[in-house]
């Protein structure tokens, strides 16, 4: 659902008997964590569901989820690459609320499932066949969001301004988006320079550093495949965020804050740089902002610990 | 007709039939439709982060598929470079998805080509069938058996900082309840494409 018809729509738009939200209310989605977030990127999980929950979101965990299939599958076998989300989809559908989706990897996977469940090409037939073998039915898209568009389109930045606890004055943040949350066009952002994580962090009391890079992509998966080059453009992300002066990189994606953190050391060697930029998602700093439990929010699970530029906030 | 006459005709309607089946069969992929709108402007070769490092840029594989080089369009390394940023697409003035074109390629090309990419995808989709998620060790075994086992001990020291870090599951996932289901899509997917 991508187009101007459903633009600022509320995340109960097209459910039957459907009203907007009202300002202030509960706010319930179905929640698709995907594979990294149960594994490389467990610290951005726990802190999605927590700092939502204490905004008045909850994301209730999709049941019996699969892997999306990510680039690897859209790479191996289109016609699996539509049917193993479009799983997800139907169960989504089945539950009747709206889907939230952290990872940007997952959500560019699901939104193509859903664009192709959306068009009348007879790829929609053969889905909707394939599906029909495991005795799954998906007649229509449903409506699919990224957390950080919940974050600043549902709930606002006034809301999450008046939970703010601890403003985190002072503290240097370059926003990095990676691409697959901007492109191709989604409902919400600008694909190049999108500002709602600027706008998040800004809330939260940080400085937000101008990052002209903010949507240049990490590499991904390449780095299996094609490790040379992704490390040479992460030392890029790394050289800019420096060179603007931040303390840390705030991400959304699990791919993103991998290859930038866990892979650091190896760029600084092969280099000969001398990075020490923590990585962190931005839901660790809004939900230790939002005055919840330090320990809870993943700080010294990077490679690069963050924990030296937070802790004078607790 | 001479001989020689009737041959070169014969080439040159080769050719053509050629062109239009690869561009035919690139644009029945989804969102492959705009294909044939391709001028040739380089935005997408301009936008890519990635292009300085293919033998072949994406504009120039563009033309390659638009003048039916099939064999070698699918040799090239192209695709293979692809990260699906989208910056090509976004930009693309006749609405050409380049990042579907480069998926398109990959899964033909998979079909025939062995390298480190191809055992990469196949090694994932092959994990994903098995627990219907993602299982890095298993993934990277997979891997590692396809390519080069001794890559394993290269992957040790970040796989044991990833595990100290509460980052990865050295035990497998229990599969998921549906697991049985995702095998039987693989299996139905299978006999579509191969009824196709």
């Amino acid at each position: 659902m991508t187009d101007a018809r459903t633009k600022g729509a509320g995340p109960k738009a097209g459910l039957e008997g459907g009203t907007e939200p009202e300002a202030g209310a509960a706010l319930k989605y179905s929640f698709f964590p995907g594979c990294s977030l149960h594994s490389t990127a467990r610290e951005y999980h726990e802190t999605a569901v927590k700092s939502m929950a204490a905004l008045g979101v909850e994301l209730e965990e999709l049941e019996d989820w699969n892997c999306c299939g990510a680039t690897a599958l859209s790479s191996a076998d289109t016609l699996l690459s539509y049917a193993l989300p479009a799983r997800n989809l139907a169960m989504v559908a089945e539950v009747g609320r709206p889907l939230a989706v952290a990872c940007n990897s997952c959500f560019v996977t699901l939104n193509r499932a859903n664009a192709v469940m959306a068009s009348d090409t007879p790829w929609r037939k053969k889905v909707q066949e394939a599906l029909a073998a495991i005795g799954r039915r998906l007649t229509r898209p449903v409506e699919i969001r990224h957390t950080l568009h919940i974050l600043r389109h549902e709930v606002g930045l006034d809301r999450l301004r008046e939970k703010v606890t601890r403003r985190l004055e002072g503290l240097k943040v370059a926003p990095y988006y990676g691409c697959q949350i901007a492109r191709p066009r989604h409902q919400w952002g600008d694909p190049e320079l999108p500002v709602e994580m600027d706008e998040v962090l800004a809330a939260t009391g940080a400085e937000v550093v101008r990052y002209d890079r903010k949507t240049k992509c990490c590499g991904g998966a390449l780095m299996t495949t094609k490790e040379d080059i992704v490390l040479s453009i992460n030392e890029e992300l790394l050289r800019e965020a420096k060179a603007r002066g931040a303390d840390i990189i705030a991400v959304c994606c699990p791919m993103c804050q991998m290859n930038l953190d866990a892979y650091q050391g190896k760029i600084n060697s092969r280099f000969g740089t001398d990075y020490s930029i923590p990585i962190v998602y931005y839901t660790q700093l809004v939900g230790f902002a939002l005055g919840l439990d330090e320990a809870e929010m993943g700080f010294s699970r990077g490679f690069v610990p963050a924990t030296k530029y937070l802790r004078k906030y607790a | 007709m001479e001989q020689a006459e009737a041959k070169a005709m014969e080439v040159i309607r080769q050719d053509a039939f050629d062109a239009a089946a690869f561009l035919d069969e690139l644009a029945s992929y989804p969102s492959g439709e705009n294909i044939r709108s391709c001028m040739q402007c380089g935005v997408c070769t301009a936008s890519c982060p990635l292009s300085s490092k293919m033998t072949e840029t994406p504009r120039k594989i563009m033309e390659m598929i638009k003048t039916g080089m099939r064999n070698e369009v699918l040799a090239s390394d192209t695709m293979w470079y692809c990260a699906s940023c989208y910056a090509c697409t976004v930009r693309c003035p006749q609405g050409i998805s380049m990042a579907e074109v480069m998926y398109a390629l990959r899964t033909i090309a998979m079909k025939t080509a062995r390298n480190l990419s191809t055992s990469f995808y196949q090694s994932f989709s092959d994990t994903v069938r098995r627990y219907g998620r993602m299982h890095e060790s298993d993934l990277m075994i997979r891997f590692a058996l396809r390519t080069n086992p001794l890559s394993l001990l290269k992957m040790g020291p970040l796989g044991v900082r990833m595990l100290m870090k509460g980052k990865m599951n050295l035990m497998p996932p229990s599969a998921i309840r549906g697991a049985k289901e995702i095998a039987r899509l693989y299996d139905k997917v299978a006999e579509m494409e191969g009824g196709a």
